[in-house]
This record gives structure tokens, sequence and C-alpha cells, in this order.
């Protein structure tokens, strides 16, 4: 007999003299009571992250409205372009950069 | 299979009857594999439980009731793996205690014949639980799922989620650790007779 047999039925012997266990009269209840305990958490934890998103999503709208309150309607009325269409200085001042391209007077052309 | 199809497809449905009728059929059977993988008697009931909530949480994800129980032996060995981390980390030792259990068990047997064959149990017990300590973890649980628990190659591959070939490198790299660990013990057992 090989060593490799011997560890087979070495194997199979101790499968004989390993027989399942009989589970206790309090496997059944025990294992309904971890059910149920476990089954509570979970419930409690899906409570407690329903308060979360539900805190979460207050506190966004609450911001949210602050923020549109604090803006001040007097400080920014019109938009860029309204307002350079409606100043006057502003074409004024595009010449005026324009002006300062030109060659003083004193100066010679070649 | 020990259960039909159509019990599981109602567990799956959330009937507790048909899920305590699953248990009924299989916790024996897990109870005797968690037992030979951890080695702890006193642990084997809370982690068979712990196999069979995990199995009530999650048996919605079942596929097929025909993959049913490599997929419970799946969780049974992922349940024995996380109890033997834990183990680990506490740094208890575990087949020093059973065999002390064993011992005391064998002599609580009042008849001499059943104490004479308990022991004799109890040897092989002691020996292959020898071996087993000397090959890793996971050589340890496939040595145990394939040769004592007899399971197929097909089973374990559904449990391992490998294919055949990767499966039967590793089960030929298990058996030849333990086959040394046998040699090495039978040397040893032979030395210790020689000495006496």
């Amino acid at each position: 007999m090989s060593e490799e047999d011997r560890l087979a039925e070495l194997f199979r012997i101790y499968r004989e003299a390993c027989p399942d266990p009989e589970p206790g009269p309090d496997f059944m209840p025990g294992l309904w009571a971890k059910v149920e305990a476990r089954r509570r958490s979970a419930r409690t934890l899906w409570r407690w992250t329903e308060a979360f998103v539900a805190t979460a999503m207050a506190l966004t709208l609450a911001l949210a409205v602050y923020s549109f309150r604090q803006v001040d309607p007097g400080l920014h009325p019109f938009s860029y372009v309204e307002g350079a269409e409606n100043d006057e200085n502003f074409e004024t001042f595009a010449y005026e950069e324009l002006a300062h391209l030109e060659p003083p007077p004193n100066q010679e052309l070649r | 299979m020990r259960i039909d199809p159509e019990t599981i497809e109602r567990a799956r449905k959330g009937d507790d009857v048909a899920f305590s009728a699953i248990v009924q059929a299989y916790r024996k059977r897990i109870l005797g594999a968690i037992a030979r993988i951890i080695g702890r008697p006193e642990d084997v009931e809370d982690v068979a439980q712990e196999v069979f909530v995990r199995l009530y949480f999650s048996l919605d994800q079942l596929r097929t009731p025909e993959v049913f129980e490599p997929w419970l032996y799946r969780l049974t060995v992922n349940a024995a793996y996380d109890y033997l981390r834990k183990q680990r980390r506490r740094g208890e030792s575990r087949m020093a205690d059973l065999s002390e259990q064993q011992i005391v068990a064998a002599d609580a047997v009042a008849s001499r014949d059943a104490a004479w064959e308990e022991s004799r149990r109890a040897g092989y017990r002691e020996q292959v639980q020898a071996l087993l300590q000397e090959v890793s973890e996971e050589d340890r649980i496939l040595l145990i799922l394939k040769e004592v628990e007899g399971l197929s190659l097909k089973e374990l591959e559904k449990i391992y989620r490998v294919n055949e070939n990767a499966l039967k490198v590793r089960l030929f790299r298990a058996r030849q650790r333990a086959l040394r660990a046998f040699e090495k013990s039978q040397a040893a057992r032979r030395a210790g007779t020689a000495a006496c």
C-alpha cells in the first residue's frame, strides 16, 4: 500500500470516526433569534439612513433658499452687455485706448 | 439534493416554513462539515447558525435551485474562514483543546468496549487533525471538502468558482503537502516506536 493510498484510507476512516453531530435543542430557536436580531438591526440601520437622507435634503433645501435670499438685487441688476450698452463712457474709453497708438506729434516718421 | 427545488423556491420568496425545512434537511451535514473544518465542538453550532442566517438573508440572490448545495457549502466555507480568522486574531490554539475534550469524552464512555472503540476513533481523529494542522487553512478546507465530505470536482468548481484544471492543480498540491506531512508523522511515529 503506497503512502498516498494510506492517506486516502486515513481520510476515509476519519470520516467514519467523525460522524455529523446532532444539533442541540436550542439550534432552531437560536437561529430564529439571530435572524430576528439581524432583521431588527437592518431595520434600525434603514431608519437611520432614511432619517439622514431626509435631514440632508432638508438642509440642502434650506441652504438653497437662504443663499437665494442673500443675493442683493441692486448689485447686479443687468448683465455685462446691458451695462456696456448703457454706459456712455464705454465707447470713449475704447477710443482713448486707440488714441495712444498714434505716435507723438513731435516725432518724425521715417 | 436533500430538498426539492419547489421548497427552495418558496424559501427564496420569503416562506419561513420552507426555510425551516431547508435548515432541518441540511443542518446535520453542515454541522459535520463545520466540526471537521474548525475543530472546536463548542463553537460548531454558532458557526452553523451563522451559515443559515447568511443563507436566510441571501437566498434571494440564488439564481436557480440547482446550484443550491454548492452555494450552501460556499457559505459554510466562508463562515468557517471568518471564524478561523477571528480565532487567529485572538491567538487561540484549536486542536490542542479538542484532543483534551476527546480524551475526556472517551473516558466518559461507560462500557469498556465502547471506550476502546471511542479511543480508537479518537486516535484517528487526532492523527488526521494533527496532519491537517500541518497544511495551510486553504489546503485543509479543500482536502476536507474533497476527501472527507466527499464533494465532487464539479461541486468544488461551483464552490470555489474556478475551472476544473485549476482546481485539480490546487487539489494535487494540497494532497502533496498533506502527504509530505503524513510521511513526516509516520517517520516520527516509527522513530518513537523504535526508541521504545
